[in-house]
């Protein structure tokens, strides 16, 4: 249910940036630009203490007149930005968390992708979240990203296939490692039902 | 109306303060009065008693008050607030009217002047007409008061003039006119204050008192009003907590009034007023919470209340007026003292007033397209009799009609359109772009960056609304990089495409070109036929031709334009433009790569210019030339465009001069390096690529050194960080991201084909003339040149070294302290192919350690590379590291004369010094000779010869020398006497004949001398026979300045027999000798004891027989009788006994000195 949606790199340019009304897109790309003011006030005021016990998300950004920002950064200072209706109150703080949560978790999938070189803009068909839900039954409702795969950035000429991956022995080597990913077969082998 | 109907009035937004006037004060002519009346305005500040004074004439004329009403049944109010209302009483209604009279109690005509002073007050009484005004009197005296009670006139004249005038005690006051007239006018305010107050409270109970008699059906806008009312007269009470709490529940009732269309601009106009009170007493009661959480009400409330869809802006124009109110007013209180935070700051509130106007400005633009011929309507319907309206917030042309049903329809239309052709006239830009500057210098306080670029894109594209180019080209240029730098390319697109109109517009060419060239880069987001229309327009702009508008522009505005762009290209000159890339990503991006780190100057120096375009058509470059630090090169990396006839053949796209989008072009350079650069950085400063040619115009790109633009540092990390394999590329292409940029290398001297060889016999020995043998061979086709030689100590090293080693091309002498440590650039001539050559050096180190030697040989050589003939220098190193050591080890030791060591001398009496030179060296050494030099204390007992001349000794061998020494006597020496020196001549065994021999000068230790009163010595055979008599002399010398009693016994002894005295005492005169012969007879074969002689002296019983046995033999070896003794026995005598004397001290070491000469 959130109108934007953006992945943001450490070095501050985006990653990926979705937001319903494409006509305005312009808009929404500033409001996550000018949101990483308070991101970047924000990560600086948490300091270096406590790097393990460090919430990850930073609560709303922004009151804006019609939107609401709300912001989340990895350990791996990757920032998360999500555009709320400000009419919408039945999104709580709570909602949000597990939005950015799942969001999270797409992302770290989209790391785990050994095609994915990190830095890259992300370049999928399939949005890490649906940015809006026109269904009723919760936002989520109507997600299925069916396979990891899908996640793969789509200009990349690489087949999807057992043959052109042999040189990759191991995805578990090339995570990133400061990137909260629980190492083990079992949460990232089937993340639908995480969603 | 004014154009700025939409500000809050003047009275509403000042601070409401009681209002007193002072009448009879002539303060034009009447100096006493003056001073009064300054004293009264004066340093008003915040310690004193909120008024607001005023001086009036006596018999002024107040506002009328309207009869009281006894019945409201049938009155039915025409709008909320009157637009006259709080100025009435801010400015005009006084609470408090002070008579001033200059009247002193001892007055000669009291009565005269009591009664004119209470037809004063009459006067003032009569003019305010039934209002609740107090009105006191200020008696103007020229003499200090009495303490009170104390003048009894002063209180019975007092009383008599109250009385006269109807007041109360506490309204009459006497301001002496003295020193202390500001502390007499302070007390005054402070009275003055008090009456006020009780006025503005009977006030608030009088619109109290209304209330009850008001129904919720027709007077629901009095309701407002007089909650209104209590709250202003609360504020003007100065009791703020109260006004705010009335201001509340007035703004509660604003909101339960019943809205239409007709009358919401009223109810808006009002809860907008109501607002702002409450929001700037919550910033006063220093609760900005309150304020802000009042102001989101507000505006929630508001926000859906638009009214007349024809007149919408009008509610966009009030949403923003709202939010700059409110702007204000938390600017003003941070201005007091309170802290904003980044997310709460007026900025906020300034960029949605911007927000606001800016949905004014679109609204306005489509309601008030009226075409042109539509005139003003006549008569004007905003026009009202008065000037000004009634009530706040209502239509001019239907004032005071609270119907909701429009009477009169085409009135109404009238008055709209007059609203509309007005809001056509504002100057909207104007309003947005200063709100927008606002919150821009907001953003700035409180760390948001990025918000303040944001505001500055939208002030630069309301600039270009508003066509304002130059301020919108300025704007947008300054937060590019911003965006830029940070990678966000859509919002730099969108900026980029904004700043193209403008220059197009302006026909401004420099940045025109810079502009399309960053649009037509990677950075740019645009679509691929936006692409190819601003690269025809760029190509156009080459050819010296007008572009193509751009979308979307104003049309008057592109006809000026097209004026300017035909005035450019008439206009000859200054058409080349130079635009360093290094801050922007142009579509042409370029990398230099030099293919070594570093060439031998012998060789061509080579790199590559990869050049690649992104651009959606070919292009094609007129010139590209490469600059380096050493401009020399410069002139041999030029790539130019070939004649016209060339061009024409040529196919465009095969070209070398033409970049096909997507494709890397790869050019390469060649030059000879300069042999002054050897061992210097060849580094390419910039690369210039030239677009178009100077005939049109020409636009040369210039890269900083080997190239790189503002995005390819982060590409080229990406492209570091990225582990995707490469589709395969034909043969001579390559990925452009795998290129790395080289743009330095050195230039690094010629390989030296020669071989250098030392030849040497490590370790060195100290002060040796060490032997160092050099061999350069030449290996070079050619002959060699100006060989030349340094060698040495390695510089770099322990600068101890420096002096303690020195170097010589002659090993014939000996060097010293003259001699360097390095010997630079001996010449040695020329070589011809294979050819040899050896020189020997000598080395002589002072201290043991190991040494960096170097050897350096360098020549020059003739070399053609490309074709040009070069003279190359050459050089050739070799270091050696040689250990120094200590030749041989020396050893010292004093013995006694029987061999016994000795801790010390004896005056006068002989001792031995013996030397043990033994070899460390691994080198066989000859000691030439030796000899031992005495000091001036010690005497030699017999010559000084040297007995190890010529000696040569192995590693581990030692050769000894002996020397029989006496040391007078000298008294008690501190620290012993010095014995003198021990030079050693030596050199290597294997050193050649005319090598110097190194003398070694040792110093013997010093000895410890001591006194002895008697000295014994004996005169002994060095054998005996059995039963062969055996002469004994013993010589008791005296060697004290006494004389001397001694007791000599001899003890028998079973293998001798002998004659002498056994026991005697004598005595010994100073200086003198005393002989004692005895005569003994060995009974027995062997080595056997004598009979031992004990010495008692006297004088001296310290010295004991211990000490004797030192100097006298104790046993001798005793040979059994044999033939040849037998016929010795024939020639008895003296003679045999001279003969073993002369050899008394020599026989013990000369078996050892045959050891060691071996």
């Amino acid at each position: 249910m959130a109108v934007c949606i953006a992945v943001i790199a450490k070095e501050n340019y985006p990653l990926y940036i979705r937001s319903t009304p494409t006509e305005n897109e312009l808009k929404f790309h500033y409001m996550v630009h000018t949101s990483l003011d308070v991101v970047d006030e924000k990560i600086s005021a948490m300091g270096k203490a406590l790097v393990d016990q460090r919430e990850l998300y930073l609560g709303l950004l922004y009151p804006t007149e019609d939107y609401k920002v709300y912001g989340y950064v990895t350990n791996s200072k990757v920032k998360f930005v999500m555009v709320v209706d400000s009419s919408n109150t039945a999104l709580r703080d709570n909602e949000i968390r597990s939005m950015f949560r799942k969001l999270h978790n797409s992302y770290t999938d989209v790391m785990c992708n050994p095609f994915y070189n990190p830095g890259d803009r992300i370049q999928s068909r399939w949005a890490l979240l649906p940015v809006s839900a026109s269904s009723p039954g919760g936002p989520y409702s109507r997600v299925r990203i069916q396979s990891r795969w899908a996640l793969l950035p789509v200009s990349d000429p690489v087949q999807v296939g057992p043959t052109s991956c042999v040189r990759i022995q191991s995805r578990w080597a090339l995570l990133p490692v400061s990137d909260p990913v629980q190492v083990g077969p079992t949460p990232v082998s089937d993340p639908v039902q995480g969603l | 109306m004014s154009p700025t109907q939409w500000d809050l009035p003047v009275e509403l937004c000042c601070r409401p303060m009681a209002f007193v006037t002072l009448t009879g004060l002539d303060v034009v002519y009447n100096a006493v009065h003056r001073a009064v009346w300054d004293a009264f305005c004066a340093n008003r500040r915040a310690d004193r008693v909120p008024i607001s004074f005023k001086v009036l004439p006596g018999d002024h004329e107040y506002p009328k008050c309207r009869p009281k009403r006894t019945s409201y049944e049938w009155y039915i109010p025409k709008g909320i607030l009157k637009t006259g209302w709080m100025n009435k009483h801010l400015n005009l209604v006084p609470a408090l009217v002070v008579v001033f009279y200059e009247l002193d109690w001892d007055e000669p005509q009291w009565k005269e002047k009591q009664s004119e002073c209470a037809t004063r007050v009459e006067i003032v009484r009569q003019s305010l007409q039934g209002r609740n005004t107090k009105v006191a009197v200020v008696l103007i005296q020229k003499k200090t008061p009495l303490p009170p009670g104390e003048d009894v006139i002063a209180s019975e004249r007092a009383a008599a003039l109250c009385n006269a005038c109807e007041l109360s005690g506490k309204s009459l006051f006497v301001l002496p006119h003295t020193d202390h007239l500001v502390g007499y006018i302070i007390r005054l305010e402070n009275a003055f204050y008090e009456h006020a107050q009780t006025y503005y409270y009977t006030e608030i109970r009088r619109v109290k008192s209304h209330k009850e008699f008001l129904n919720k059906t027709t007077h629901q806008l009095l309701f407002v009003r007089h909650q209104f009312k209590i709250a202003f007269f609360s504020e003007l009470k100065q009791d703020t907590q109260n006004a705010l709490k009335n201001y509340r529940t007035a703004y509660n009732l604003v909101h339960e009034l019943r809205a239409h269309e007709t009358n919401i601009l009223e109810i808006k106009t009002m809860a907008g007023f109501i607002n702002y009170k409450i929001c700037r007493l919550c910033f006063q009661h220093n609760t900005p919470l309150d304020a802000i959480a009042q102001f989101r009400k507000h505006i929630d409330l508001c926000k859906k209340k638009i009214g007349s869809a024809e007149l919408s802006f009008e509610h966009a124009a009030w949403m923003s007026k709202q939010f700059q109110a409110f702007g204000d007013l938390f600017d003003e209180a941070i201005k007091l003292g309170l802290t904003a935070i980044q997310t709460q700051n007026p900025g906020f509130y300034y960029q949605q007033a911007a927000y606001y106007a800016q949905e004014r400005k679109q609204l306005a633009k489509s309601l008030c397209n009226h075409e042109a011929s539509i005139m003003y309507p006549n008569p004007d319907p905003l026009e009202t009799q008065t000037g000004v309206l009634d009530f706040y917030g209502q239509r001019s042309w239907r004032q005071g009609i609270l119907s909701f049903d429009l009477s009169d329809p085409e009135k109404e239309k009238v008055g709209v359109l007059a609203i509309q052709l007005k809001e056509r006239n504002v100057a909207h830009s104007e309003i947005i772009i200063t709100l927008l500057s606002n919150a821009v210098a907001q953003f700035k306080k409180y760390k948001c960056p990025r918000m303040k670029s944001h505001l500055m894109v939208q002030m630069g594209e309301e600039y270009y609304y508003a066509k304002d180019y130059t301020k919108a080209l300025k704007l947008l240029d300054y937060v590019m990089c911003d965006y830029r730098s940070e990678g966000w390319w859509t919002l730099l697109t969108s900026i980029l495409t904004t700043a193209l109109k403008c220059s197009y517009l302006m026909a401004q060419l420099k940045d025109y070109i810079t502009y399309s060239l960053e649009l037509l880069g990677r950075a740019s987001t645009l679509k691929d036929d936006q692409k190819s229309r601003i690269e025809k327009n760029l190509i156009n702009v080459l050819m010296n031709e007008s572009p193509d508008p751009e979308p979307d522009c104003d049309i008057f505005a592109v006809k000026t334009a097209q004026k300017l762009w035909a005035d450019r290209i008439s206009l000859a000159g200054s058409n080349i433009f130079t635009i360093g890339v290094q801050d922007f990503v142009p579509f042409v991006q370029c990398k230099a790569k030099f293919h070594a780190p570093s060439f031998h100057v012998d060789v061509p120096v080579e790199f590559d210019i990869y050049l690649k375009a992104d651009c959606p058509h070919p292009i094609r470059f007129s010139k590209l030339c490469v600059s380096f630090n050493n401009q020399e090169y410069n002139q041999f990396c030029v790539i130019e465009e070939a004649s016209k006839a060339n061009e024409v053949l040529e196919n465009p796209t095969q070209g070398k001069m033409c970049l096909v989008p997507g494709k890397t072009r790869k050019l390469l350079f060649k030059f000879v390096a300069k042999t002054e650069d050897v061992g210097k950085k060849i580094e390419i400063t910039s690369v210039d690529l030239a677009l178009g040619n100077e005939t049109g115009r020409c636009v040369v790109l210039n890269w900083q050194g080997g190239g790189g633009d503002a995005a390819s540092s982060q590409e080229a990390l990406q492209a570091a960080r990225s582990f995707k394999r490469r589709p395969k590329l034909p043969d001579n292409e390559v990925h452009w991201d795998s290129i790395i940029i080289q743009a330095s290398t050195m230039i690094i001297s010629r390989v030296p084909n020669i071989s250098v060889h030392l030849r040497h016999e490590p370790p060195a020995l100290t002060n040796e003339m060490y032997c160092l043998v050099v061999t350069v061979q030449s290996h070079e086709k050619t002959q060699i040149r100006d060989v030349k030689l340094t060698a040495g100590l390695k510089p770099g090293q322990d600068a101890n070294l420096t002096q303690k080693t020195h170097v010589t091309l002659h090993g014939t002498e000996l060097c010293d302290e003259s001699y360097p440590a390095l010997l630079t650039d001996i010449p040695v001539g020329d070589l011809h192919p294979g050819e040899q050559l050896e020189k020997m050096l000598y080395v002589r180190c002072g201290t043991v350690g190991s040494r960096m030697f170097l050897v350096y040989v360098s020549y020059l050589i003739n070399i053609t590379a490309e074709e040009k003939e070069i003279v190359c220098k050459c050089h050739k190193d070799e270091t050696v590291t040689i250990e120094t050591v200590f030749p041989f080890d020396v050893a010292v030791k004093f013995v006694s004369t029987k061999f016994e060591h000795l801790e010390r001398v004896y005056a006068d009496i002989p001792f031995l010094l013996m030397t043990d030179l033994l070899s460390a060296s691994p080198w066989a050494l000859t000691v030439v000779s030796s000899e031992l030099q005495l000091a001036p204390s010690m005497t030699t007992v017999d010559q000084l010869e040297s007995q190890v001349d010529n000696v040569v000794l192995q590693t581990g061998e030692s050769a000894s020398e002996c020397f029989c020494l006496r040391c007078p006597s000298l008294g008690n020496v501190e620290g012993g006497v010095a014995t003198g020196h021990y030079i050693i001549s030596w050199k290597r065994t294997s050193a050649m004949e005319n090598i110097p021999v190194i003398r070694t000068v040792i110093t013997l230790p010093h000895v410890i001398v001591e006194n002895i009163p008697l000295h014994v010595n004996a005169d002994l055979p060095s054998f005996g026979r059995v039963r062969e008599s055996l002469p004994v002399k013993y010589h008791l010398q005296n060697k004290t300045d006494f004389v001397q009693d001694v007791e000599i016994s001899v003890e028998p002894s079973d293998a001798f027999m002998f004659s002498g005295l056994k026991q005697i005492r004598l005595r010994i005169l100073p200086g003198t000798e005393q002989e004692m012969l005895y005569n003994f007879y060995p009974l027995m074969a062997g080595y056997q004891q004598l009979p031992s002689l004990n010495i008692n002296l006297l004088r001296f019983p310290n010295f004991t027989n211990q000490l004797l046995r030192r100097f006298i033999p104790t046993s001798i070896f005793v040979k059994l009788l044999g033939r040849l003794r037998q016929e010795n026995c024939l020639n008895p005598g003296g003679g045999a006994c001279s003969e073993w004397r002369l050899r008394h001290c020599t026989p013990a070491w000369a078996t050892e000195q045959d050891s060691v000469s071996k």
